[in-house]
């Protein structure tokens, strides 16, 4: 991800946590480039999880909101603005998940529904040269995983479901998705490892 | 469970997906193994990276308007909030006469405003957890009014502090009624105290040595709101600190900076 991201549209481009610095004096602004710098990575985000358009628009407001309101609990050593970010987001989502699974029984996914779209899928081709390396390594160890593994990694984290719940939705044995999950996402940090020391290499 | 089942764990742990037992035999284990948070990390790395996996669509082009309508609303609803009734609860609480004169502080006044959103939301959060207790939710709004009030008062001086190098996103504001040597302080984005450890507000009147205003360590999600009289005079001050001290505060600051702000 692009955290720290200095090399925008020009050299005096602030950093996202210098933007963020100013929000939290009501800098509205600087909430404005915030917006414009991640809405399309957290919208995104939100449309996979929630499906739905205006749920989505909503999850990102709600988003950009809590930076307006509670942007000072965030804590750089605890990773990226960005990461931060995307967390808040995919928490909001899941509690929206969850609250829809209250109400509705949750039909069974089939792997299909799950492929992974590489494609950035806009023209914002710079944006897409900067992140280009990391998406690409992250997106093809995630396709490299045999298709069980992957799938009850993405009912964990996309759809929020735990470990019993994704062994009842599958009819698979707890047990089963335990393995799966802990060797899919094993091999998932090994491969993105392999890929970062290439890139070391490299330079 | 001792860290080879732990390890097992971990997996699951960083994608949120352990549940019962297991969760709490785990999150008991983090707490006192550092070998197996570092662990943790290394998957939580991966998991922080799987939203870079979806398909990236542009949001509408008119959520923005929406947004900053929204921001808009609150900003001038929180600004809207400090009003009428307001100089009568303060006179009654920090007994200071004297008319309210909104132009003034007008600047502070929006991070005196934005404090308080904050403090709300986070209080909203936790009055909710109380349920009806009506009484806490009646006493933190009044708190609120107050302190609105105390900002928008005549003589009441504001003095910004700003986070040092050890608490970049930290950031506050001291009120301070010159008169009759009372002030708030109000903090964002603080880390509470560890055990056995509290903050403590110097200031400075000359270049030399400081003199303490006192301690003060109830940190609630990351916001301090501390009322107090001081124990000197707060006139033609140059220099205000907050440093971490061992409870009951120190003589002279021991700890480093946390907070600094200057005066006119």
């Amino acid at each position: 991800m692009a955290d720290s991201d200095s090399s925008g549209p020009g050299p005096a481009a602030p950093t996202e946590v210098e933007l963020l610095g100013l929000v939290i004096r009501g800098d509205r602004e600087a909430l404005s480039a915030l917006y414009d710098r991640f809405s399309r990575q957290v919208y995104s985000l939100a449309l996979r999880m929630v499906e739905n358009q205006s749920l989505a628009e909503e999850v990102t407001q709600d988003v950009f909101m809590t930076v307006w309101t509670r942007g000072s609990t965030y804590r750089s050593d605890r990773g990226g603005f960005s990461s931060w970010l995307l967390s808040v987001a995919h928490n909001r989502c899941i509690d929206e998940l969850r609250k829809r699974r209250r109400r509705a029984k949750l039909a069974t996914i089939s792997i299909d529904e799950m492929r992974v779209d590489p494609s950035t899928g806009g023209d914002e081709v710079l944006v897409a040269v900067l992140q280009r390396l990391d998406r690409e390594t992250i997106v093809e160890a995630l396709n490299q995983l045999p298709p069980p593994q992957k799938q009850v990694i993405v009912m964990a984290y996309f759809q929020g479901l735990t470990q019993s719940e994704i062994s009842d939705v599958l009819g698979s044995p707890l047990g089963t998705v335990k393995t799966r999950m802990r060797l899919g996402l094993h091999k998932m940090r090994d491969l993105m490892a392999v890929e970062r020391l290439a890139d070391q290499n490299e330079l | 469970m001792n860290c080879e089942a732990v390890e097992e764990f971990l997996p699951a742990h960083a994608l949120g997906a352990l549940e019962g037992e297991d969760a709490a035999a785990v999150e008991k284990h983090l707490k006192g193994c550092p070998t197996c948070r570092l662990a943790l990390d290394g998957h939580r790395l991966v998991v922080l990276n799987l939203p870079e996996t979806v398909p990236q669509i542009d949001p509408p082009a008119d959520l923005k308007g929406r947004l900053m309508a929204r921001i808009d609303a609150l900003s001038a609803s929180a600004v809207a909030a400090k009003p009428l009734e307001a100089p009568g609860v303060a006179r009654r609480w920090f007994g200071f006469p004297g008319q309210r004169r909104v132009q003034v502080l007008i600047a502070s006044l929006s991070t005196v405003s934005l404090f308080l959103v904050g403090w709300a939301v986070f209080q909203t959060l936790e009055v909710n957890d109380l349920r009806d207790d009506n009484v806490e939710m009646a006493s933190e709004i009044r708190k609120q009014w107050d302190t609105l009030a105390f900002a928008t008062a005549d003589g009441v001086q504001t003095v910004q502090l700003v986070g040092t190098e050890v608490a970049p996103m930290t950031k506050g504001s001291l009120l301070m009624d010159l008169e009759e040597n009372k002030a708030i302080l109000m903090v964002t984005g603080l880390t509470p105290p560890p055990k056995g450890m509290t903050y403590q507000l110097w200031l400075w009147k000359h270049e030399t040595t400081p003199a303490s205003l006192g301690t003060f360590g109830n940190v609630r999600n990351g916001y301090v709101m501390w009322r107090f009289q001081s124990p000197i005079s707060l006139v033609a001050n140059r220099f205000w600190g907050v440093t971490m001290e061992p409870r009951g505060g120190s003589e002279q600051p021991t700890g480093e900076l946390v907070l600094a702000g200057e005066g006119e």
